[in-house]
């Protein structure tokens, strides 16, 4: 498999291809349940996590979490509440602004951005959650150390780092303008 | 102990502002909160060091302090701000609604925490962002080269998703929608 840095720039030209098939409004209402997304993960996915390992580890005779695979399991739980999470995004159009985008070049350009905004969001979160839990789909064979130094330069560059402090802020302004268009 | 007293007028008259001349004047007013902080905060601006320059030269040089200077361009940004007040308050036109009116006073409310956070930096939480100020305090805790960007980027990304929501065209319905429950 190539490098990651490679996917994910591929990653963000569909995504980017996606908005233009969707349109922005669309994209907006889905940019906002990711942002939620997110918040979730980083505010209680922590929280979430201990709690189901207290309750199963219980069940199955011992902490999931101290064990050999303590970190694809915790990927695999970060991973799939994000990618639920997106797809519900995706499929639904609870959030979705309602409208066309604006004739021309502007509403095209536009489509783009936030298309590739939430590429941007999407790839570089799963990004994030892989490198933190020490790239778990290397037990797949998708993927063999190391990163390339790019790769390296563009971690701090990933959204979590990036907007965690903000997050609240963000989905708060959004539903607002939302709400009150 | 703190005085809230000024934080509070200033929230409370931003607010009725908005109210009474809606979002669009509130959005001018963010566009010169940014700009005059831009042109006359720290960091060497031009307009902020010919602003200094002068006033050395009317007092007869070197018995201004660091500080003094930055109360300077502080008093300079507040005459701006109030004059945009004023200005806004004799001469904007009404929102067309009453929603209009209440985004106009939300809108209201955030810049006048933002006025508030660039004057009165000491009357604010100090762990809600980083003092935008031109005043004394945060002149001295700045250092060249470590001037966060983050609150402007941030603010920056609000007013691109606001203009981009209010170019959303409103959906025309087709025979396909009068047919539809």
């Amino acid at each position: 498999m190539g490098a990651l840095e490679l996917l994910w720039f591929a990653l963000i030209i569909v995504f980017a291809f996606v908005g233009i098939v969707r349109g922005y409004p669309k994209e907006l209402g889905a940019t906002t349940s990711i942002l939620v997304a997110l918040l979730v993960l980083t505010e209680w996915g922590g929280t979430i996590l201990l709690g189901l390992d207290a309750q199963l580890g219980g069940l199955l005779g011992g902490s999931f979490l101290a064990g050999p695979y303590s970190n694809p399991i915790q990927a695999a739980f970060y991973l799939g509440l994000f990618i639920a999470m997106v797809f519900i995004s995706y499929h639904g159009e609870t959030l979705a602004f309602r409208g066309d985008p604006p004739r021309g070049p502007l509403g095209v350009a536009m489509n783009v951005i936030n298309g590739a905004v939430n590429g941007y969001l999407i790839s570089g979160t799963i990004w994030y959650y892989l490198d933190r839990f020490d790239y778990p789909i290397r037990l797949l064979g998708l993927f063999s150390p190391p990163l390339t130094n790019l790769a390296k330069a563009l971690l701090p560059f990933l959204p979590v780092p990036i907007l965690e402090p903000y997050l609240l802020l963000f989905v708060a302004f959004l539903i607002l303008v939302r709400v009150f268009r | 102990m703190t005085n809230y007293l000024p934080l509070a007028t200033i929230l409370v008259l931003s607010a009725l502002l908005g109210f009474r001349r809606g979002a669009r004047s509130q959005l001018l007013l963010t566009a010169v909160i940014a700009g005059g902080w831009l042109a006359l905060g720290p960091g060497g601006s031009p307009l902020a060091a010919e602003v200094e320059a002068k006033l050395e030269k009317m007092t007869g040089g070197s018995i201004i302090s660091a500080g003094a200077k930055g109360g300077y361009s502080t008093f300079l940004l507040l005459v701006i701000i109030l004059l945009t007040y004023l200005l806004l308050w004799r001469l904007g036109s009404r929102p067309e609604s009453i929603r209009g009116a209440l985004i106009g006073t939300l809108w209201g409310l955030a810049n006048g925490f933002l006025v508030a956070l660039t004057l009165l930096p000491g009357a604010l939480l100090p762990f809600l962002l980083t003092p935008i100020t031109v005043g004394e305090r945060a002149v001295g805790a700045m250092t060249p080269g470590k001037f966060d960007f983050h609150p402007i980027i941030i603010g920056g990304i609000f007013i691109l998703i606001t203009l981009a929501v209010r170019a959303i065209r409103p959906h025309r319905a087709d025979l396909g929608d009068l047919f539809r429950e």
